[in-house]
């Protein structure tokens, strides 16, 4: 990032200003950032509230929602599936609807926990049952608000991890590395931050004895007897540590790494890909004095300057889930199953699947995710999804148009209004507007526009909003938010 | 909200209305799948391939092969009365029109019979070249008075009771371009500026052929940066930086864009363009000069619905589109290009002999079309006078020419495409007429020689896929799946086949994604490809 492009903002609280009004940009930023943006008329009443007691009240309301309720099979061992594989598919898709649905009923705690997921990641393909999923699951949505050090204990026996990772191999007799490397690289400390492959190794033997495993999807507990109970060293302290150990010596001797690391992941996720080492270590001080609390970090880093600082805005790309769901999200849409469903399908397949990071790094992030190939893809995909609509309700298309650029007459006007509103920062040449403009004048001749006789009342204004959809997805400025 | 005064033109809402919305609804989609609706954009990774090699890239290398041919659409329906004043009846158009009438003094005068608007002056010096030639009463039966409807029809080449969904060009392409989506040529087979929703381009399958830019701006600006974003012109800082590395891969979509940009850039112009039909015919110059290769164009100047105040807006476009013509053709001449080129005027209807009571005229039906080129060799009038005594049920003049006849025309006579090819694209034969020009030789080898196969994406109740295929002889069918990112999910038929119709399911454990498809069809040494939707 070139020299010139300091940010001045900090972590104070973020109040209104003529320098930082809370204005449209600011609104439309906050609600792509912590969830997945905001219909125009939510647009309309945000901009009247006070920005620092709206994001409180949204958190509280985040933290306070009911968890998701258990499925009935969702504490099922093998046993008690009739046919496992077709009983499998069914219950994943019904939960990953039922997750899809709370992207847009509860959408801070759906975002937070898709970081969640991308951070302790597991991979259903691997551990294969849909019970242990919804374990899985369960503990991001009890801990992701609660205090860090009691989220990764709890994590690291969670059978969905035990199995991924490798824990649930790892005995006395024949230890694993596999969880325990992880545990440092991307768990709390990140590559090569504070470890050597000796704190590996005895990390590993503290871990062992998460091996009671009895059949697929069943519970599996501790085994005293497979855990080693010898004197271990990391990081040059001495004890025969067992897990709880393990992970209070994380904390007293690394804290202030894993208050960098995570506070690092938390900056690049939400606020912006070019970390700010100095921010990000003022956090982490602010996180270890907050004991690893992490409400009391969310609400520190969401209510900041920094986090409305106009040089991050627009600077995120688009993953497939933020891309689809924001898009049907801001233009007020409500899928039904049949939607949704498309949807989870058409962003697995630009490689966004949900409970299923291709690996233990999580999901690509930033530039990764755009390709040529993707990048056609997911236009196409879109494209589909804002056809059906048309197709399903033709009149929905104008009532959305109308409720983002209201029903004047004027078509640059409208067109300018409601490409700015899926934009961050609209679009930089007013060439690019013209263009739009024009394809949105379609096939009705000029003078119907001239003469201020066309309106949003035409019955081709279904037809006109959809091709300016079609191109608006395809913009680049699009997969920014 | 009701549906009442949605518009002053009750045209538009007429008794068509549903049918023309169903046609809307599907190629609304199609056509605006980008702003190259072909294979380059849907396909986004695949190596744009040229077409060497084939025997339709052999053809191209024979007689007459370079010649091109300009549309110019006029939109809005262009009063053909007060462009071609009826001398002949003159008091009878004035009776007709007491206010929005062109004085008799100031005609410039082609015959005795007819003379055009005096804002025609260039158009007018073209007759003395032999460059121009007028035809008149030209139209369709049973005129269809809404704007977008009549559009279709003149785009589609249906009669006015039919709905297609496909364009006269497209359908020409697609027998010049079988296997387009997996196989396309190197340069664009045609380019449209404006008209946004046309479909004179659209195949058949799905396919649309065009590059096609909604303004001139767009095309100059994909000119100068390469692409369809300037990946430079971007604002400081992070997302400054985002955004040029997204407009870069954005760009890699539009695999034309290098092609014309080279083109455009080593063309130049000679002569003052104006307005934007000026800038559109500029850049078309600069791309034929700079030989792009490309030989079929659209340009559009819109404004031609001139229900209010006619007089003075009609003679500015009158005088736009015959001032920057005029300059095309001398700017093509500057180069040695004006004889390959032929251009021709075209609108969705003419207007109504009687005023309105607003200064302007209604839809009309029968319209004069000019056609322009040295190569015409030679002024004539074509169709006739029009009769202001002999008018239809609304009190529009009637057609003495298909409008069909003049597309099979220049396809077979300007364009060499095989007679029977032509009839195929046109749904049946239409008269050709003699417009002064003629091909050397049938150089464009057509699918024709190897029996017409048919063959497109079918849709059962329970929506699944089906290729539909019709062979004209029999013979061994293989059929192969790829993705929207040209991936391959494999062949999934292979058969010998009689001749004759088959519906060919699309196998579901192969689509895993719903979404769009290309499909590969093999048949006798030949390829094709069609476009489907898995839903």
């Amino acid at each position: 990032m070139p020299n010139d492009c300091f940010l001045r903002t900090g972590l104070e609280v973020y109040s209104p200003s003529g320098d930082m009004p809370w204005n449209v940009q600011r609104v439309k930023h906050l609600y792509r950032r912590l969830g997945f943006g905001i219909n125009a008329k939510g647009l309309e009443l945000a901009l009247l509230r006070e920005p620092e007691e709206l994001i409180n009240e949204w958190i509280n309301q985040a933290v306070s929602a009911p968890l998701t309720p258990r499925p009935i099979w969702g504490d099922w061992a093998l046993g008690d599936y009739s046919d496992f594989q077709s009983q499998l598919a069914s219950q994943v898709l019904e939960y990953g609807l039922n997750f899809a649905e709370d992207m847009f009923q509860n959408p801070l705690r759906a975002k937070l926990n898709l970081f969640w997921q991308n951070h302790f990641v597991t991979r259903l393909e691997q551990y294969a049952c849909s019970s242990w999923m919804h374990q899985y699951h369960r503990l991001l949505e009890q801990y992701q608000w609660g205090h860090f050090p009691t989220f990764l204990k709890e994590m690291g026996k969670t059978p969905a991890m035990l199995v991924f990772l490798n824990g649930v191999q790892n005995t006395r007799f024949e230890p694993n590395e596999n969880y325990a490397r992880e545990l440092f690289e991307l768990f709390t400390l990140g590559r090569d931050q504070g470890y050597t492959q000796l704190d590996i190794v005895n990390a590993a033997k503290a871990l062992t004895g998460w091996n009671g495993f009895t059949q697929l999807c069943a519970p599996i507990g501790f085994i005293p007897f497979l855990h080693d109970p010898g004197t271990k060293t990391i990081f040059n302290r001495t004890g025969n540590f067992t897990y709880e150990a393990l992970h209070d010596l994380i904390f007293e001797e690394r804290g202030q790494e894993v208050a960098r690391f995570i506070c690092g992941k938390l900056y690049t996720h939400f606020v912006s890909p070019t970390p700010d080492a100095s921010l990000i270590e003022e956090l982490a001080e602010f996180w270890r004095e907050q004991n690893f609390e992490l409400l009391p970090l969310y609400r520190k880093l969401f209510l900041s300057e920094r986090f409305f600082d106009e040089e991050v805005i627009g600077v995120q790309v688009k993953s497939p889930i933020d891309y689809f769901v924001t898009f049907a999200s801001e233009l007020g849409l409500l899928p039904d199953n049949q939607k949704l469903t498309a949807l989870l399908f058409q962003a697995s397949e630009l490689g966004q699947t949900l409970f299923n990071p291709p690996t233990v790094a999580g999901w690509p992030k930033d530039r990764q995710w755009i390709t040529s190939s993707f990048l056609s893809q997911r236009w196409v995909a879109m494209e589909l999804l804002a056809f059906n609509e048309f197709i399903s309700d033709p009149a929905s298309l104008r009532d959305k148009l109308v409720e983002i650029s209201g029903d004047g007459n004027n078509a640059e006007e409208i067109v300018l209004s409601f490409v700015d509103f899926f934009l961050s920062r609209g679009l930089h040449n007013s060439l690019a507007y013209d263009s739009l403009t024009a394809y949105f004048k379609w096939e009705v001749p000029e003078n119907y526009f001239e003469d201020g006789s066309w309106n949003t009342q035409w019955e081709t204004v279904p037809a006109q909003t959809l091709v300016l959809l079609q191109k608006i997805i395809r913009l680049p400025e699009f997969q920014l938010f | 909200m009701g549906s009442k005064n949605l518009s002053p033109n009750a045209s538009l809402h007429d008794v068509h209305h549903g049918e023309e919305h169903k046609s809307w609804s599907r190629r609304v989609f199609l056509k605006h799948l980008g702003i190259a609706g072909g294979s380059s954009l849907l396909l986004g990774n695949l190596p744009l391939t040229a077409f060497s090699g084939s025997p339709l890239a052999m053809g191209l290398a024979g007689a007459n092969e370079d010649r091109i041919l300009v549309l110019i659409r006029l939109q809005g329906g262009n009063d053909g009365l007060n462009t071609v004043v009826p001398i002949h009846d003159y008091s009878l158009y004035r009776s007709r029109r007491p206010s929005v009438f062109v004085p008799e003094n100031e005609t410039l005068s082609l015959t005795e019979e007819l003379g055009l608007h005096p804002a025609l002056q260039s158009i007018f010096q073209m007759k003395d070249k032999g460059a121009f030639k007028l035809l008149n009463n030209l139209g369709y039966p049973n005129q269809n008075l809404s704007h977008f409807r009549s559009s279709d029809i003149w785009a589609s080449a249906s009669n006015a009771q039919e709905v297609w969904d496909s364009g006269w060009l497209g359908r020409y392409f697609e027998d010049r371009y079988p296997e387009f989506l997996l196989n396309p040529p190197a340069i664009p087979p045609a380019i449209q500026i404006g008209g946004a929703g046309d479909l004179i381009f659209n195949g058949t399958s799905e396919i649309n052929y065009a590059v096609s830019v909604p303004t001139p701006e767009l095309l100059e600006y994909i000119a100068s940066t390469g692409g369809l974003y300037d990946a430079s012109d971007v604002p400081d800082c992070l997302h400054g930086d985002q955004l040029s590395f997204l407009r870069t891969i954005s760009n890699n979509s539009f695999g034309y864009a290098d092609a014309i940009s080279k083109a455009y850039n080593k063309g130049s112009n000679v002569g003052e363009y104006s307005g934007s039909l000026g800038r559109q015919l500029s850049g078309v110059a600069k791309l034929i000069k700079g030989q792009l290769g490309t030989r079929l164009y659209v340009v559009t100047l819109n404004g031609f619905d001139t229900h209010a105040g006619q007089l003075t807006l009609h003679a500015q476009l009158l005088q736009s589109l015959s001032d920057n013509i005029a300059t095309f053709f001398d700017d093509l001449a500057a180069g040695g290009w004006d004889r390959k080129v032929l251009a021709f005027t075209f609108s969705e209807f003419g207007r109504r002999t009687a005023q309105n009571a607003s200064q302007g005229t209604d839809h009309g039906a029968a319209a004069p079309s000019f056609i322009f080129g040295p190569a015409l060799e030679g002024f004539e009038i074509l169709g006739g006078l029009p009769d202001l005594g002999d008018l239809d049920s609304d009190g529009n003049l009637k057609i003495s020419v298909d409008f069909r006849s003049l597309y099979a025309t220049v396809l077979e006579r300007w364009l060499c495409v095989d007679s029977q090819l032509v009839d195929l694209v046109m749904g049946r034969s239409f008269e050709r007429l003699d417009l002064g020009f003629s091909c050397q030789a049938l150089s464009l080898q057509s699918n024709l020689s190897r029996g017409i196969l048919k063959h497109e994406a079918r849709y059962d109740a329970v929506g699944q896929a089906l290729v539909f295929v019709n062979l004209p002889v029999s013979g061994e069918v293989r059929l192969e799946l790829f993705n929207a990112m040209g991936q391959s999910h494999g062949e999934f038929y292979r058969q010998f086949s009689i001749a004759g119709e088959h519906w060919i399911p699309i196998p579901r454990h192969i689509t895993s994604i719903l979404g769009y498809y290309v499909y590969r069809l093999g048949f006798q040494g030949r390829l094709y490809s069609g476009k489907i939707v898995i839903v």
